[in-house]
């Protein structure tokens, strides 16, 4: 190297500049890569597949409340088995084995768990009074839509299968989460 | 540009440009360390805090959550790779530097403070790593720890209450990770922030010793441009080890009822070493004590002021010696484990058991219940459990005492079906049950009484017809591939061939004298015959020795056996042992 004029002095300042930032981006990148791992990844899954609630002839005219239970939640690393995901209410429509009807027991208004209210029959949010019909309509209550139906099916044996679902709360239409 | 950035923060922030740093005698690559040691630092705050955004401190989610980061977070295992051996580079360059310091006699007054500070620097690093190592909550970092514990518990009058106090209570568990986890991320790099702080603070002000006669030269750039060079070249090595091993290792998860073969970080081996030869912990207590003590009284012990090496052979002799006598204690320690054959095995098994527990939980995640539950996500996992315990004793082909049907892969299918019907008391049928054994005594004792064996006959279909009849026994398992031209032969053999004679397809029927066929190889059937297979539709009291598992097994786990055993049917030997590893 020659001298100590700036020349010199602005070729080590640019070299070392190119050093130190060449070496910070190495760094930098599989850290940047690591934190965004997670970003648009499905870390928490719930089954999209139906869920066993056994068997349909179970059921009768009058909702009844029922578990919806996964076997297995998946949550980053872990594998979590027979998470509760919430609660169903399934009652029977006519006389046909398939004539079932499945309501989410998650009020349509903000989210809280709706009851079946035996003496007035018909379904009672505690939160803000809600009230909803049997087959699931909004009766009074500041929801704005009825409660959610859930897609079921009844299996070649008999057992009746749900699919859950969840959807936006306080809005006038059936949106899924 | 730059300049306007430049003074505009100058006017608002008040900071003035410092004179240009000088260094006596001028720029050099001798001066690096500290700057590596304070770049590899930084380098273990960053992939530290990468790494906490992963990290689970609980005993249930410890090793899974790092197993996470290694094994499915994108470049997960580099940034845990360059976290763990960036550790081991801190010790290596920090041990250079002081080797560095000692040679130079850098220490001597006034620059005492830097050294003492450098000295504690070491010894926080250190700790660092061993609050480090058990994080992971694995074999390997598990059982070390536990071996430090045991050491630090021989502390005369305090042990036990150091011990207590670092475990968070009597026992590994979730209340030591939180503690190892508070003292690893959160206390020891402030206390290392701090004293580097110190350090360089006070290196600088005394300057380097210089070490030659040269024109004083700039920090910035003559120097600053070395110290970079020198840390990209330590990355390099860094990074292209951290990719040759694939990141860092992980043992299996921590489990207290498995030995394994503990060692501590490499760094710590010399007193690992030194308590295996001695078979005294209090060595490895006392050991660095003498090696820490030493080196803080050294600036106090050298105090002339006499830098040149040969007016302070003394000392760098017992400097020498100390760095000797661990280098050597490390490498017998080494060479020991290496020359242990039975060393390797043990370790050939740990390896194979932890690739098992991270390939499982990868494909099949943790159960919430805790990492060791990780094996029991593995197929078949409750049913070979059963089946090794009830089932292999009388069952299993490398059993000595088998006294019924080899079960194994294949078991049920087609080719299993036709040998058994051409010989069914075949070594691996009937062969071994008293069913035979009876017959061939009776005839021996009485050749001429026309005895009719217990046993089935073989049968005298061949060829075709015999395809036929196979055909229609496997389709009574429900295998979807059965052709159903041939199974409906089949069954015009079956009754063409007198098999009704004894044998029964009607439901619940038991045969005149012989099992009831219905559903042959289903689960439903092998649930039901293990239940009870002394029931006249299976094998009836008299035939049958094997007995009655629905007292003992519950539907469930009868069903589970079944499943396994149909799995089977299809399964090649390879697939078998696959699940046995």
């Amino acid at each position: 190297m020659a001298g100590d004029g700036p020349d010199r002095r602005r070729f080590l300042s640019i070299a070392t500049c190119t050093v130190g930032g060449g070496l910070g981006l190495v760094i930098a990148a599989p850290l940047v890569r690591v934190i965004l791992d997670p970003v648009g990844k499905q870390t928490v899954t719930t089954p999209r597949e139906p869920i066993d609630l056994g068997p349909a002839e179970r059921f009768g005219k009058n909702p009844k409340r029922v578990d919806v239970i996964a076997p297995v939640v998946k949550d980053g690393w872990m594998a979590a088995r027979n998470v509760v995901l919430g609660s169903a209410f399934i009652r029977r429509t006519g006389s046909g084995p398939k004539d079932l009807d499945a309501r989410s027991g998650i009020c349509p208004h903000l989210g809280c768990a709706v009851g079946w209210d035996r003496a007035q029959n018909n379904y009672l949010c505690p939160c803000h009074d809600s009230r909803f019909a049997v087959n699931g309509d909004k009766l009074t209550g500041p929801s704005e839509r009825g409660l959610d139906s859930l897609p079921i099916e009844v299996t070649r044996d008999g057992r009746l299968r749900l699919t859950w679902e969840r959807y936006q709360v306080g809005r006038p239409t059936k949106e899924r989460v | 540009m730059i300049e306007r950035v430049r003074a505009f923060v100058r006017e608002r922030a008040g900071v003035r440009d410092a004179a240009p740093h000088l260094i006596e005698g001028g720029a050099s690559f001798a001066y690096v360390f500290g700057s590596v040691l304070v770049f590899l630092l930084g380098v273990e705050a960053l992939t530290g805090l990468a790494l906490a955004a992963f990290y689970s401190p609980s005993s249930t989610d410890a090793w899974a959550s790092v197993a996470y980061v290694q094994d499915q977070a994108a470049w997960g295992w580099v940034v845990r790779g360059l976290h763990h051996h960036g550790g081991a580079a801190i010790v290596v360059v920090a041990g250079l530097h002081l080797v560095q310091t000692a040679v130079a006699g850098a220490y001597k007054r006034p620059r005492e403070l830097v050294w003492w500070f450098g000295v504690m620097l070491l010894v926080l690093v250190l700790a660092w790593a061993v609050t480090g190592y058990v994080l992971r909550w694995d074999q390997a970092g598990f059982w070390a720890n536990r071996v430090e514990m045991q050491i630090a518990s021989g502390t005369p009058l305090v042990g036990e209450q150091v011990r207590s106090l670092a475990l968070g209570g009597n026992d590994y568990g979730n209340l030591t990770l939180t503690r190892f986890y508070a003292l690893h991320v959160i206390l020891l790099p402030a206390l290392v922030t701090l004293l580097t702080v110190g350090h360089v603070m006070l290196a600088r002000r005394h300057g380097a010793t210089p070490l030659r006669t040269r024109p004083a030269a700039p920090r910035w750039p003559d120097q600053a441009l070395r110290n970079a060079i020198a840390m990209a070249l330590v990355f390099a090595i860094l990074l292209g080890y951290v990719v040759s091993q694939h990141g860092a290792d992980l043992a299996a998860p921590a489990d207290p009822a498995r030995a394994y073969d503990a060692r501590p970080l490499w760094y710590l081996r010399w007193l690992f070493e030194l308590r295996t030869m001695t078979g005294s912990e209090l060595v490895a207590l006392v050991a660095p004590a003498i090696v820490g003590g030493f080196l803080v009284a050294l600036p106090l012990l050298d105090k002339r002021s006499e830098r040149a090496a040969r007016g302070r052979l003394v000392w760098l002799g017992a400097c020498a010696g100390l760095f000797a006598a661990i280098g050597a204690l490390t490498m017998m320690s080494l060479a020991r484990d290496a020359a242990d054959d039975k060393l390797a095995e043990r370790r050939a098994e740990a390896a194979k058991l932890a690739t098992r527990a991270r390939t499982l939980a990868r494909t099949n995640g943790v159960p919430a219940t805790g990492a060791l539950d990780v094996y029991t996500t593995a197929p078949f996992y409750k049913a070979r459990a059963i089946y090794a315990e009830r089932c292999a004793n009388c069952h299993d082909d490398k059993s000595k005492d088998r006294k019924g049907p080899v079960i194994g892969a294949g078991h049920g299918d087609r080719a299993w079906l036709k040998a058994f019907l051409l010989d069914p008391s075949g070594d691996r049928f009937w062969g071994k049950t008293k069913l035979v054994e009876r017959s061939k005594q009776a005839k021996t004792a009485d050749p001429d009484a026309g005895i009719v064996d217990l046993a089935m006959q073989p049968v005298t279909v061949t060829g075709g017809d015999l395809d036929d009849l196979v055909e229609m026994l496997y389709a009574q398992s429900g295998a979807p591939d059965a052709d159903e031209a041939k199974r409906v032969r089949g069954a015009k053999l079956y009754e063409e061939t007198s098999c009704n004679d004894c044998h029964s397809l009607g439901e619940g029927e038991p045969g005149a004298s012989a099992p009831n066929l219905l559903g042959l190889g289903s689960v439903g059937y092998y649930t039901d015959f293990i239940g009870n297979p002394k029931l006249p539709v299976h094998m009836n009291a008299d035939k049958s020795q094997m007995p009655r598992f629905d007292r003992e097994l519950s539907h469930a786990e009868r069903e589970a056996l079944a499943e396994y055993l149909v799995w089977l049917r299809t399964a090649k030997p390879s697939d078998v042992e696959a699940l046995a590893d």
